[in-house]
C-alpha cells in the first residue's frame, strides 16, 4: 500500500510540528500549511493529497471558509478540527461537506484513527457483485459511479451522504440503528454526544426533498434509529 | 395583573378622590369663611337698612307699637305691610328698642343672646335706638354640600377631572408600559437592546428612567460580553497548549509504548483538564446559544440524552415514565434542554452506585408547564448541600472527578428556556426537578 499523503492546516505552528512528527511515525506522509490562504493556493495547484485536516479556528480565514471555497470542486476528503462543544461549528462543517470532525484538543491516537477511517472509506471500491443500479421512489443510485439521480436530474451528494443513502436503499423497510450506520457509513464506532450521522441523514433528507416532495422517505424511529420506507411498486 | 392593580385605575382613582376632596373642602371652608366675614357684613348692612326703615316708619307713626311682624322667614308677597322692602327677599327678625329700653318693634321672647348682634342706630331726628337682630339659623353644611354636588357646576367639574385623569393616565402609563416591555426583553436575555428614541427624548422622569435604563443595559451588555470574551479567550488559549501536550504525550507513547503508566497518567490528566475547559466554555456559551424559536418534543430530547448515557454507561438501569397525555412541546432551542439533561443525568449517575436505579418521570405540572423529574434511590444529599448544588464549582463530597459545573450548566440552560430547576431529597434518594413552560398549542 502506498503511503498516504495528508495536508494539515492549523495556525498553531508548534502543534503542526508535533502532529506531523506523530503522524509520520505512524507511516503517514504529512504536509503542513499554517494559514488557510496558503492551504487554498496549495490545494488548487497540488492534487497529490489523499486527505486534508482543517482547523476551524484560524485567523483571517477559518477552516469553514476554506472548505466552502474548495467544495464542491475538490473531492478530497476533509476532517475538521473543531473547538469542543462548539456544536454549531461541527454541524456547519459537516453540512459544508466535511467527512468527519474531531473536537480539539484531542488524543492524537483518535485523530489517527479518524484519518484512517476516512481514508479507508474514500479508497473503498464497491465490490463487483454489488454493482447494480438501485432504484427506490424514483431515486436512482449507481454504486459503480457513485452517482444519484432523480429522472434526468442528478443529485449532488458528498461521499458520506452517498454512503448513507446507499445503506438505506440496500435495506429498505429495515430499521438501521445509529451505531450500525456510523460503522458502515463513517467506518468508526458511535461515541457519546455523536451527532455526525444525524447530520448526514438530515442532509440526505434535505437534498431529496425537492424531488420527492412531501413524502417522508427516511423516518426517525425514536430510540432505535432510522428507517427507509420500502417502495412497494 | 388584576385590573384594579393597573396604574391606569390607580391614577384615575387618585385623581378622582383628589378632585372630590378639593371640592368638599372648598365648599366647607369657603362657605364657613364667607359666613364669618363678607356674609356677616352684608347681613349687618341689610339689618341696619331694615332697622332704619322701621325707625322712620315708627317716627312718622306709620306703624303701631310695639309692632310684631309675622314669621321672620316669610316671603315678601306674604308680607303686605312691607312691600316696599325690595332689597331682600325676606325680612330679618329683629327687636328694636328706643333710648329708654322700650321695645318698639319685634317679639320680646325670641331673643337669645349668643345668636344676636346689637346695632346702635341714630334716626334723622337725632334719637338713639338699639336694634337687636337675630342671626340666621346656622347653615347646614351637609345640605349645602349636597346642593353643590348635584349642581351642574359640580358635575362639570367632575367630568373635566375624569377627562383630565384619563389623559394623564394615558400620558404616564403608555410610556411606562413600553419601558416595561424593554425591561422584559432585557430580562429575557436580550442584552443589546436599544430603547426607541421617542422614550429616550422625553424630558420628564419617565424619559430620565428610560435613559438610565438604557445606560444600565449598555453597561451590563458590555460587562457580559467582556466576561464572556475573557472566558472564551482564556479557555481557547488554554486549549492550544493542551492540544500540544496531548500530541507530545502521543509522541512519548510511541517511544515508551502505549502500556506506559506515565503516559497513561498524563493522558488521564489531559482528559480532565480538557473536560474542565469544555465545561467552563459551555457555561460561558450558554448565554450565547441562540434562543431559536422552534418547537421541540421534550420526550425526544429525553430519549436522545438517555441514548448518550447508555453509551458511556450501558449497565445503568434508567426507567422512563411518560405521564403526559399528549406530546409535550417546548419553545426554544432543544440544545439547551439537551445540555441540562445530560448534565443532570451525568451528575446523578456519578454520585450513585452502579446498581442504583434511576427514574425519569415526565408529567404535566399545570396547564402551562410540564415537569421532568429525575430521581435516584441513593443516599440523598444533606440539606445544607442542597442549597449550594447549583453554584459553580461547588463540589459535593469533594469528588475529585468532577468540577462542580454540571448542575450550574443545567440551571443556566433551563433558565434560558424560561424554566426552573430544583433539587430535593425524596423519602428515598435524591431528585432533580425541571419545570418547563409548554409551547402554546397551535396547528
Amino acid at each position: 500500500m502506498n503511503e498516504n499523503h495528508i495536508l494539515l492546516v492549523d495556525d498553531d505552528q508548534e502543534l503542526t510540528e508535533l502532529l506531523s512528527d506523530y503522524l509520520e511515525a505512524e507511516g503517514v506522509k504529512v504536509s503542513v500549511e499554517n494559514s488557510a490562504k496558503a492551504a487554498l493556493v496549495r490545494l488548487q495547484s497540488d492534487e497529490s493529497f489523499d486527505l486534508a485536516v482543517f482547523d476551524i479556528m484560524m485567523p483571517e480565514m477559518s477552516g469553514l471558509e476554506l472548505l466552502q471555497q474548495l467544495r464542491p470542486r475538490l473531492q478530497l476528503p476533509v476532517i475538521m478540527l473543531t473547538g469542543r462543544g462548539g456544536d454549531i461549528d461541527r454541524i456547519l462543517g459537516l453540512e459544508m461537506g466535511a467527512d468527519d470532525y474531531l473536537a480539539k484538543p484531542c488524543n492524537p491516537r483518535e485523530l489517527l484513527a479518524r484519518i484512517r477511517a476516512v481514508l479507508r472509506r474514500a479508497q473503498q471500491r464497491p465490490e463487483p457483485d454489488a454493482v447494480q443500479l438501485l432504484t427506490c421512489w424514483g431515486v436512482a443510485l449507481d454504486p459503480s459511479t457513485r452517482e444519484v439521480s432523480f429522472g434526468s436530474h442528478s443529485i449532488d451528494l458528498t461521499s458520506a451522504e452517498f454512503n448513507v443513502l446507499y445503506q438505506f436503499m440496500q435495506h429498505p423497510g429495515e430499521i438501521l440503528s445509529k451505531s450500525k450506520l456510523t460503522e458502515t457509513v463513517l467506518h468508526r464506532s458511535l461515541t457519546a454526544y455523536d451527532r455526525a450521522i444525524d447530520v448526514h441523514v438530515s442532509r440526505v433528507r434535505q437534498k431529496l426533498a425537492p424531488f420527492i416532495g412531501e413524502k417522508e422517505l427516511i423516518k426517525t424511529i425514536r430510540g432505535e434509529g432510522y428507517l427507509f420506507v420500502r417502495d412497494n411498486q | 395583573m388584576k385590573w384594579f392593580n393597573r396604574l391606569f385605575w390607580k391614577i384615575f382613582l387618585a385623581f378622582w378622590l383628589a378632585s372630590l376632596s378639593v371640592i368638599i373642602v372648598t365648599v366647607l371652608v369657603v362657605g364657613e369663611l364667607a359666613e364669618r366675614d363678607s356674609v356677616r357684613q352684608v347681613f349687618e348692612y341689610r339689618a341696619r337698612e331694615q332697622a332704619q326703615k322701621i325707625i322712620v316708619w315708627y317716627e312718622t307713626g306709620n306703624i303701631r307699637l310695639p309692632y310684631t311682624p309675622r314669621k321672620s322667614r316669610e316671603k315678601k308677597h306674604d308680607n303686605d305691610d312691607h312691600r316696599s322692602s325690595k332689597r331682600s327677599s325676606r325680612w330679618l327678625s329683629m327687636n328694636i328698642y328706643d333710648a329708654e329700653g322700650m321695645l318698639i318693634f319685634g317679639k320680646q321672647a325670641e331673643q337669645q343672646s349668643d345668636r344676636v348682634i346689637t346695632l346702635d342706630l341714630e334716626s334723622s331726628s337725632g334719637k338713639n335706638y338699639v336694634a337687636k337682630v337675630n342671626l340666621e339659623p346656622a347653615t347646614n353644611h351637609f345640605a349645602r354640600l349636597q346642593a353643590f354636588l348635584f349642581s351642574v357646576q359640580a358635575i362639570l367639574v367632575l367630568i373635566a377631572s375624569t377627562l383630565a385623569s384619563i389623559l394623564l393616565t394615558i400620558i404616564v402609563v403608555r410610556p411606562v408600559n413600553r419601558l416595561r416591555e424593554y425591561v422584559e426583553q432585557f430580562h429575557g436575555g436580550q442584552f443589546n437592546l436599544r430603547i426607541e428614541p421617542g422614550l429616550l427624548k422625553r424630558g420628564d422622569e419617565i424619559g430620565a428612567l428610560a435613559r438610565e435604563f438604557q445606560q444600565m443595559a449598555v453597561y451590563v451588555d458590555r460587562t457580559m460580553q467582556g466576561q464572556q470574551r475573557l472566558l472564551q479567550d482564556v479557555s481557547h488559549e488554554l486549549r492550544a497548549p493542551l492540544a500540544r501536550l496531548q500530541v507530545a504525550t502521543g509522541l512519548a507513547e510511541q517511544k515508551l509504548g502505549s502500556e506506559s503508566k506515565i503516559t497513561q497518567r498524563i493522558n488521564l490528566e489531559c482528559e480532565r483538564l480538557s473536560r474542565l475547559i469544555d465545561e467552563m466554555l459551555t457555561l460561558a456559551r450558554l448565554d450565547n446559544i441562540e434562543a431559536q424559536e422552534s418547537r421541540f418534543d421534550v420526550a425526544n430530547v429525553v430519549d436522545e440524552a438517555l441514548g448518550d448515557i447508555s453509551f458511556s454507561q450501558p449497565d445503568r438501569k434508567i426507567t422512563v415514565l411518560n405521564k403526559l397525555s399528549s406530546p409535550g412541546y417546548c419553545q426554544g432551542n432543544s440544545e439547551l434542554l439537551m445540555r441540562a439533561l445530560s448534565n443532570v443525568f451525568g451528575n446523578i449517575l456519578k454520585h450513585t452506585n452502579a446498581d442504583c436505579a434511576v427514574d425519569v418521570v415526565l408529567a404535566p405540572s399545570d396547564k402551562k408547564c410540564m415537569s421532568i423529574t429525575i430521581r435516584d434511590y441513593g443516599e440523598g444529599v444533606s440539606e445544607e448541600a442542597l442549597a449550594s448544588l447549583f453554584e459553580p464549582f461547588y463540589r459535593h463530597n469533594n469528588n475529585a472527578n468532577s468540577f462542580g459545573l454540571g448542575l450550574s450548566i443545567a440551571k443556566r440552560a433551563v433558565e434560558r428556556l424560561h424554566g426552573s430547576i430544583q433539587a430535593k431529597n425524596m423519602d428515598e434518594g435524591f431528585a432533580v426537578i425541571l419545570q418547563l413552560p409548554l409551547a402554546p398549542a397551535d396547528r
